[in-house]
């Protein structure tokens, strides 16, 4: 455990030295303000634009961060040598991934924080923006804790181009697939039917965490009992995907 | 004498079906503490795929690897020191910083002191503190030395540590080594140039198509052909090996009475392992 925490204490070190992180940075900023100003332009219900706008950005910079940051580490064409160095030291390389793993949830939790203060402090201040906010954040922190599992898996069984692409394509295939199976289990052939109920237990359905549209709203807070559910499915995803980066990573030829 | 490295039958194939390349098939071999081995062959010969599978960054397919006299574990790996060929480390680390993290890793002596010395050590203290991405390729591979060094390892593997270093940081690493092997220590290195490995080795292995073609005591080598003389006569290239230093003071002479002019002597180690090779290829 001490190996693995120093580990992730240069990873952490490297990452936040890392420019990549600061434009992430300015991107995300440049985000919050533009949700207000697009916001502002919307006609009806400016309010639900603007937290739409924002929230997602966060969503969106927490998974820029998971998926770039994410395959530069794990993958072995990028950081090979590297990784020899380090890997006949007294280091396993499940202690080398978990390393990674708590560097991008570091990451994730500082920006998406940080993104937060700048939002509320734009917002003036107010408690119900605060409340909004940190119900955000956690449900944020899930589905990245979630992604972040894939994202290891992805980089240990890829090339670092085609595994940022398949982390791009589990976030965008794990947002749609509940509406997908609702939607072959009205019009779909049994075929279709029987491979859509596979994929929706194979693959992560991050459309759980998806609050952002009743945030918005601002009509209710997700409940706890949806929160606790929340969790211990991204509990039992991060374990299920975790493991099987591990098992990949432990048959790598560095 | 504690065995530091014992290989049995290892074997190793990259691929599968017709693309299968045997990387290494077979290789038994034992360094005891006290020997600076030197690992030699062509390109492509295995040589990097042996240090591999010893450090366990490769797992071979068959055979056993053991480390100071048992298998490989994560707490035997603390007592190994590794540099890979052209090492990398993060972009933005400084020396300081590796060397102390190679050390908190490798539960070594963290003190400033140590840092300092190990710095001085491969001439690094100057620029300790300026990030790595900037050092120059030499620069990076005694930086590499250094972290390999820093918690003074039983075992050394070096993969082509001299390689793209300049006749000054050659004679740096070299004078390192020299002075790091004890007998309680070993050194295991890989190289493609025989005047380092004659410099530093105890015994020479030389690989080739994954086997071991040669495994003999540098001296064994070194007493059956010692210097080959290269000079030109009337315009005429001539060579001859000899074998003691007496006949090469008497060729000299020899050259120098008949009006000769003497171009190189270099030692024949290739050429002496190449002949004992092919008495070992002979039917």
């Amino acid at each position: 455990m001490k190996n693995t925490l120093f580990l992730f204490g240069v990873f952490l070190r490297e990452s936040i030295r890392n420019k990549v992180l600061w434009f992430f940075a300015l991107a995300g900023a440049l985000m919050i303000l533009a949700a207000l100003v697009l916001g502002e332009m919307v006609v009806g219900r400016p309010g639900k634009a603007i937290w739409d706008l924002g929230l997602s950005s966060i969503n969106l910079l927490s998974l820029a961060i998971i998926v770039t940051f994410g395959v530069s580490m794990a993958s072995s064409e990028l950081e090979g040598r590297m990784m020899q160095l380090l890997l006949v030291k007294p280091l396993s390389r499940r202690q080398y991934l978990a390393a990674i793993y708590m560097t991008l949830m570091s990451l994730v939790l500082i920006a998406s924080l940080s993104m937060a203060l700048i939002s509320w402090a734009l917002l003036g201040f107010s408690t119900m923006a605060l409340v909004i906010l940190a119900v955000a954040l956690i449900w944020n922190l899930l589905e990245m804790s979630v992604m972040g599992a894939v994202v290891l898996f992805c980089a240990t069984l890829s090339a670092p181009q085609l595994a940022m692409f398949l982390g791009l394509c589990f976030y965008i295939i794990g947002h749609s697939l509940s509406e997908a199976l609702r939607l072959v289990t009205v019009s779909g052939t049994a075929l279709t039917r029987g491979v859509f109920a596979v994929l929706y237990f194979i693959l992560p359905n991050l459309s759980l965490f998806n609050k952002k549209s009743l945030l918005a709203s601002g009509l209710t807070l997700p409940d706890l009992w949806s929160l606790l559910w929340a969790g211990l499915y991204a509990v039992c995803c991060v374990l299920i995907w975790a493991w099987l980066a591990q098992w990949l990573f432990g048959k790598k030829e560095l | 004498m504690k065995v530091m490295l014992h290989l049995e039958k290892v074997r190793k194939t990259y691929g599968k079906g017709k693309h299968a390349v045997k990387a290494l098939g077979h290789i038994s071999l034992s360094i005891p503490a006290g020997q600076v081995v030197g690992l030699v062959g062509p390109n492509g010969a295995g040589k990097t795929t042996l240090l591999k599978v010893i450090t366990g960054l490769t797992h071979p397919d068959e055979g056993r690897v053991e480390l100071f006299d048992e298998s490989r574990t994560e707490l035997n790996r603390r007592h190994i020191g590794f540099l890979p060929e052209n090492p990398q480390f993060f972009k933005n680390i400084s020396a300081r910083e590796l060397i102390l993290f190679s050390l908190r890793l490798c539960k070594g002596d963290c003190s400033s002191q140590n840092v300092e010395s190990l710095l001085n050590l491969v001439g690094l203290l100057d620029a300790a503190d300026r990030p790595i991405r900037h050092y120059s390729k030499g620069m990076k591979q005694r930086v590499g030395l250094a972290q390999a060094l820093a918690h003074q390892p039983h075992f050394l593997i070096l993969d082509e540590p001299m390689s793209g270093l300049d006749p000054g940081g050659r004679e740096l690493i070299k004078s390192i080594l020299r002075e790091y092997c004890t007998p309680k220590r070993a050194i295991l290195f890989s190289s493609h140039d025989l005047g380092d490995v004659e410099d530093l080795c105890s015994r020479v292995i030389w690989v080739e198509g994954g086997q071991i073609r040669l495994d003999a005591p540098i001296l064994e080598i070194q007493k059956q052909s010692l210097f080959e003389v290269h000079w030109q006569k009337q315009g005429r290239a001539r060579s001859k090996e000899v074998a003691d230093e007496a006949e090469l003071w008497s060729l000299l002479d020899e050259i120098r009475v008949s009006g000769g002019q003497i171009l190189r002597i270099q030692r024949a180690l290739v050429k002496r392992i190449n002949h004992l090779l092919d008495i070992g290829r002979a039917p």
